[in-house]
């Protein structure tokens, strides 16, 4: 009886120590957000597929890719003096493919956005697209106010885009940043034919070090009836 | 004083990875590349440092990964083929010290072969005031434990197979470990079988995940690994290491030559 126990023995050790793994692994999955915020990321099937197979590598890969979509954005061909947009098309797979591998890469998600809204004309694919690079990546300025554009210039939904201009102005640090998320917030507001917005907005300007000059300029060309300026820093094609 | 067998057979891995020079070659090869990776400057301004972390830490573990398969993978098989196991077993050493000194000599001889690696990241890291030293230091001993894992795993499968299928099957299994999660996304996608899930969860449980020591996303967005995370990885690649050298010296001590 204890010979046939002991036959037994390397199996029941060999069971025991895969308990002791699968206990273990439950033990880390529960910090791993700590360490990777991508665990935490809705990834569709199809994502989770392509990051499986780039395994540990996958950074890297976006990277390379990234730097592959510069060069070839920088060689996109002209035809009747327009970019030709086939060659974004060809490229937005590319930056799709970024987004999956790396998804805080927020300049691929600003770059997509822009092409989906300005070369495609699907501002809707691109407020979409960039919200998901917001979800991602919620302290990016960037996708905050190139959303806004989106929905202010092509939607005509200023509502939205003050408010997504104000999320971008409260984000802490750079003062730049807030200004020109102020900025834009202000314009955005005196178009939609809120003065008073515009007003308490250039006010919060006002009191930013080394920016009330800008701002008393500006709240004297709305006294004055001034028209909307162009926006600074307006995303170009 | 009489050393353990296991510490003999240890030193004896560690004095033949050196005598063979692939494992010196391929550490340099290594530094080499992240070295080069810092002197790319045609990166966006402000992102190079970024760039550079991610280059060096897919470089560490990527020769890292071949350094361990290329040692481990001819260490019990290399004995075998050249008929020395025969003289070893000879000694006084039963078969499974022999295994753990294998398994300990490769893993102290992979991690001096990564060290400069990391110390070569950690420097640019400084010098470019690129983040914590400290978690760079995490992230090499992450890789490290990566590499005792995938060792236990190598030696496991060398037990019963030649150099060359273990190399092959050890790359099937870390391969398997990553391909695991899109399984996993593939079995909800195609059935709402309770069955399926079960069988998918099960799999994700017992197979080994390397995506455990993948500290990537932290070190280059300048986030901390808690100390805690750390431990528990480390409990964790004891466990993987410890069930595979069960197995490989459970197997081991049953072959016949």
């Amino acid at each position: 009886m204890t010979a046939r126990l002991g036959h037994y023995r390397p199996l029941a050790i060999a069971a025991l120590l895969l308990v002791c793994v699968a206990g273990t692994q439950a033990w880390v999955d529960v910090y791993r957000p700590a360490v990777n915020d991508e665990a935490g990321v809705p990834f569709t099937g199809a994502a989770v597929i392509v990051r499986s197979f780039a395994g540990q590598i996958r950074g890297l890969l976006a990277d390379f890719l990234w730097l592959r979509v510069d060069e070839y954005a920088h060689r996109r061909r002209l035809v009747d003096g327009d970019l030709n947009r086939a060659d974004d098309a060809a490229l937005l797979p590319l930056v799709r493919l970024i987004t999956w591998l790396n998804p805080h890469y927020v300049e691929a998600y600003a770059l997509g956005g822009q092409w989906l809204a300005f070369h495609f004309g699907r501002p809707g694919d691109a407020v979409t697209f960039y919200n998901e690079g917001i979800r991602n990546n919620p302290q990016a300025a960037d996708l905050l106010t190139g959303v806004a554009f989106v929905q202010w210039r092509l939607l005509h939904d200023n509502k939205a885009a003050a408010a997504r201009v104000e999320q971008a102005a409260n984000l802490t640090g750079d003062d730049m940043v807030r200004f020109q998320a102020l900025w834009l917030e202000a314009h955005i507001l005196l178009d939609g034919g809120d003065r008073t917005g515009a007003i308490r907005v250039w006010r919060r300007v006002a009191a930013m070090p080394g920016y009330r000059q800008t701002a008393e300029h500006f709240l004297a060309q709305i006294a004055r009836g001034g028209a909307v300026p162009a926006a600074p820093g307006t995303p170009r094609p | 004083m009489i050393a353990s067998p296991v510490l003999v057979v240890a030193r004896q891995v560690m004095r033949e990875a050196w005598r063979r020079r692939t494992l010196p070659v391929l550490a340099l090869f290594g530094c080499g590349i992240i070295i080069a990776s810092a002197f790319l400057s045609f990166f966006q301004l402000g992102t190079e440092i970024k760039f550079f972390k991610d280059v060096a830490i897919a470089v560490i573990f990527l020769f890292g990964a071949m350094a361990t398969l290329v040692l481990v993978s001819t260490q019990l098989s290399g004995e075998i083929e050249s008929r020395t196991i025969y003289n070893v077993l000879s000694k006084p050493i039963r078969r499974y010290e022999l295994v753990l000194g294998k398994f300990a000599g490769s893993v102290v001889a992979i991690g001096i072969a990564v060290a400069p690696m990391v110390g070569i990241l950690m420097f640019f890291m400084y010098v470019d005031q690129g983040g914590s030293l400290l978690e760079a230091a995490k992230a090499g001993y992450m890789l490290w434990l990566s590499f005792v894992v995938l060792s236990a795993v190598a030696l496991a499968i060398a037990s019963f197979s030649s150099s060359i299928v273990c190399a092959a099957l050890s790359v099937l299994v870390y391969v398997a470990s990553y391909l695991k999660s899109a399984v996993i996304a593939y079995a909800g996608m195609v059935t709402y079988s309770r069955l399926a899930a079960g069988a998918a969860q099960t799999f994700y449980y017992l197979l080994p995940n390397f995506e455990n020591f993948n500290v990537r996303m932290a070190v280059v967005h300048d986030q901390v690994v808690p100390w805690a995370y750390l431990f528990r990885t480390t409990l964790y690649a004891a466990a993987l290491s410890a069930f595979f050298l069960y197995l490989g010296t459970q197997i081991f001590q049953e072959r016949e030559f």
